[in-house]
């Protein structure tokens, strides 16, 4: 009296055979998984109280990053503009237009726009702006095309891997602290080479040993240990 | 399961044996015993069978005995799966946050920097110079004001405590009259008929009754509503008062004057139960400094002796201490004011009787402390404690002059305090009053007498039952003394207040808040204020009103600024004054079992000398005694 059928026999070998894979597998599902949009937020568009787009300001008017994030060269917290800083403007153009409703009723009442953020990182993660720009780490490095984004998003994954990408070779990723804000800065080729302290430097790695020299980075020893960023 | 039954009809005075002990009892059990007698509890005193079978029990009754049938196999089974899932934890989305900014972010603020204000913390009257560190109009840490020269920086336990007063949650959050809440603008309108009343009298049946303040401005107010009601009254009473420095100083000077140690300049310094370079101490901070700086081992280093009663920070500091019981130190001073009078060939304050014999190690001490005293004539410093009697004060004041170190290590001043007076007999005068029907309107700003006022003074009683018609209490908290009154006024703690204190040195230091009101809590000067007419008066105003007429000058402005800046008004210290010593009768002693050589304490019965005339006189003394 048989129970299980012949392919049993099949399948039973089959999957002994290829528990390891399964598991291997499913293990690398998760890690997909867990490096996706999905759980990052990367190139998720948030719901805002208001549609600002950057690209028409930055871009389209020419508004430099720091009219608005005014703390970011001082401060660990980069700095969201008061209803002030939006009125000083619209105070005078688009006064009726509906999109900025919310802006003025907030200057009329004095209660704060609630705006959802978007590039996030854990609470046990310490971030602080002010030394990686002061050491040349351009806003659309990590922030990515933010002056063509006309709605804000997350444009990395801001995982810790990503981060370690960078800290691991820093030579690789930095600018003249001139150009941190220029956002359409080039890395320089020989084509286009980038001019720095008087010298010319055809690529990222000569221009990135001069840099990490002149701007006293630290060791990536230093900038890679556990309690630089988890305090 | 048999087990568990029984531990559901556990009594609780089964588990916590609660024995009827008395007093009677108590001594006739030890009276039996010879030698010491050592007990951790009242329970173990009573040797109750009780105790001895929770002695012995291995799991006390209140603990059951595990006898679940879940086995070991399943409870690891169990844990390592726990243990094995913790750590998927991490796996998850990052919950929305939101950025929420200012409508219209104040100037000079950075979000992520914090920001330091000076402020000053008064205790006891005394005001610590700060600096608050605030985080986006939250004040977060206390740190010290290095500019400010009574403190130069340093800030002690009670200061950098004080921030947890800010944010407690039992703070009083609103004003209360009887058991309702009720509204500033009521109490200012309810307040108006009794104060009429009270004006056509001349203010007869009103009484303020406050703590220790140093407060100018609130001097000047209090100088101001006594014009208006010149018969009311303003007493001043706090339970740990300086009231024994008071009387001791109008014992040697004929005027309470404040004593200003210079540490830096002595060589020798003797404490006589003087806890200076703890917390608490007046000056405590800047005493630390100075005594530091003759501390250095590459130079002539300072020696210190200290005769106190309770282990203590300076006692742990001193080069050589010796304890004594509190009430011994009087005679101590005593005798070693007559080995110094030998030491310096004259009188030092000779008057008084013989005090009593001390034993050979006291009296090795003693001698020592005179000859070195002797040596160091204008270097040297002797220090009373704030509890030791009069006497002593009188007799370390007397013996400074002697040895010439007036003008040097310790100076004389004006008082700190606002009103220096004994807060005992004011208090005490208070009750009297209160008992012959006199008071009519009593305000109480700050401070729990109903809680902590001399037992024997019976204040709670009197406040609940002498028929006073308005009682308002001020403070922070909800305590015994605003039950027993009808208004209850929250008040703004100083982290939220206007006002101005004076430290040690005198030295005028401002408070200035750091946040507003959590509560809508007032200050005093508020209350004053309204109390003479002027009803809605922010402490800002009345403190500048009074510093404009203080600084009158087209210059305010400016030195308004810098003062509100650096937190003091420079160059208010108090200038040295010279006082001269009275010949006067020193006070008998307190009356002592004689000195044995080890001092063998029976803790609970008190000396038997309870009919000795001298020690009815111990309830009137303000002093700290433990015989």
């Amino acid at each position: 009296m048989q129970i299980f059928q012949r392919s049993s026999n099949a399948l039973a070998r089959a999957t002994i055979f290829g528990a390891v894979f399964i598991v291997a597998g499913l293990g690398w599902v998760l890690m997909e998984l867990q490096r996706s949009p999905y759980v990052t937020n990367a190139g998720v568009h948030k719901s805002q109280p208001v549609p600002f787009s950057h690209q028409h300001h930055v871009t389209g008017l020419g508004v430099d990053c720091r009219y608005c994030h005014t703390s970011v060269e001082r401060s660990s917290f980069a700095g969201i503009p008061p209803t002030k800083t939006c009125m000083n403007c619209h105070s005078q153009i688009w006064t009726n237009a509906q999109l900025l409703e919310p802006v003025r009723a907030s200057y009329r009442t004095g209660e704060s726009l609630q705006w959802t953020r978007v590039n996030q990182i854990p609470d046990f993660v310490y971030f602080n702006h002010s030394i990686h720009v002061t050491k040349g780490v351009g806003c659309n490095t990590c922030h990515g095309p933010v002056n063509e984004m006309p709605l804000m998003y997350q444009a990395s994954s801001l995982q810790m891997e990503w981060c370690l990408n960078c800290h691991r070779a820093p030579e690789k990723f930095l600018r003249p602290r001139d150009q941190v804000y220029n956002m359409v800065y080039q890395q320089p080729t020989s084509a286009l080479p980038v001019v720095f302290d008087g010298a010319s430097y055809p690529d990222q790695d000569s221009l990135g040993a001069a840099l990490v020299k002149k701007y006293q980075l630290r060791t990536v020893q230093d900038i890679t240990s556990c309690n630089t960023c988890h305090r | 399961m048999k087990m568990e039954d029984a531990n559901r009809k556990t009594k609780r005075e089964d588990v916590c044996p609660s024995h009827k002990l008395d007093r009677a009892t108590v001594e006739q059990q030890l009276a039996a015993t010879k030698g010491p007698e050592y007990w951790r509890s009242l329970e173990e005193l009573a040797g109750s069978p009780e105790f001895q079978e929770m002695l012995h029990r291995e799991f006390p009754k209140g603990a059951s005995e595990w006898l679940d049938s879940v086995s070991r196999r399943g409870f690891l089974q169990l844990m390592g799966a726990s243990l094995a899932m913790a750590g998927m934890t991490g796996c998850t989305k990052l919950p929305l946050q939101e950025i929420v900014p200012y409508v219209k972010q104040p100037e000079q603020l950075i979000p992520g920097r914090p920001q330091f204000y000076a402020t000053a913390f008064t205790l006891s009257g005394y005001a610590n110079p700060l600096l608050v560190e605030s985080h986006l109009g939250r004040p977060t840490k206390i740190e010290g004001n290095s500019l400010h020269p009574a403190s130069l920086g340093g800030t002690d336990v009670f200061a950098q405590a004080s921030i947890l007063g800010l944010y407690d949650p039992d703070r009083a959050q609103a004003m209360h009259r009887m058991t309702d809440m009720d509204s500033w603008g009521n109490f200012v309108k309810q307040i108006k008929g009794p104060l009429a009343v009270q004006k056509s009298l001349g203010g007869v049946g009103i009484r303020i009754l406050t703590q220790t303040t140093s407060s100018p401005t609130l001097k000047d107010q209090m100088k101001a509503f006594l014009a208006i009601y010149p018969q009311a009254k303003w007493h001043v009473y706090e339970p740990a008062n300086r009231d024994s420095v008071v009387e001791g100083a109008k014992l040697a000077f004929g005027e309470p004057v404040e004593t200003q140690y210079r540490l830096e300049n002595a060589d020798v310094i003797v404490s006589l139960d003087a806890d200076f370079l703890s917390a608490g101490y007046p000056g405590n901070v800047r005493y630390i400094r100075d005594y530091a700086k003759k501390r250095n081992p590459d130079a002539p280093m300072s020696r210190m002796y200290v005769i106190e009663s309770n282990p203590s920070a300076t006692g742990a500091k001193a080069d050589h201490r010796l304890p004594l019981r509190g009430a011994e130190i009087d005679g101590f001073t005593r005798s070693l004011r007559d080995l110094l009078s030998a030491q310096l060939n004259s009188g030092v304050l000779q008057v008084g009787p013989a005090p009593p014999k001390l034993n050979p190690e006291q009296a090795k001490f003693a001698q020592a402390v005179a000859e070195e005293l002797s040596n160091h004539r204008g270097s040297s410093v002797i220090i009373a404690g704030d509890h030791q009697p009069p006497a002593v004060h009188a007799l370390a004041h007397a013996m400074n002059a002697a040895l010439g170190n007036v003008g040097k290590a310790v100076v004389y001043t004006e008082t700190v305090d606002a009103n220096p007076v004994n807060q005992t007999e004011s208090l005490r005068d208070l009750v009297s009053d209160m008992h012959a029907g006199k008071v009519d309107l009593l305000v109480i700003l700050g401070g729990n007498p109903a809680y902590d006022a001399p037992a024997d003074l019976g204040f709670a009683d009197a406040l609940l039952n002498t028929n006073i018609a308005l009682r308002i209490y001020h403070g922070l908290y909800r305590n015994e003394t605003a039950e027993l009154c009808q208004w209850n006024i929250n008040e703004a703690h100083y982290l939220e207040a206007w006002s101005d204190a004076r430290a040690y040195d005198g030295t005028i230091s401002l408070v200035q808040p750091l946040i507003a009101p959590l509560y809508s809590g007032k200050s005093a000067h508020e209350i004053l204020s309204t109390l003479t007419g002027v009803s809605d008066a922010p402490g800002y105003d009345l403190l500048r009103a009074y510093w404009q007429k203080q600084h009158a000058g087209p210059d305010f402005e400016a030195w308004w600024r810098k003062a509100l800046h650096d937190g003091f008004i420079e160059g208010t210290a108090y200038q040295p004054k010279s006082v001269s010593l009275k010949p006067v009768a020193l006070p008998a002693p307190h009356p002592q079992k004689p000195a044995a050589s080890k001092s063998t304490s029976a803790a609970i019965p008190r000396s038997t000398t309870a009919s000795s005339p001298t020690t009815a006189g111990c309830r009137s003394c303000p002093s700290r005694c433990r015989n």
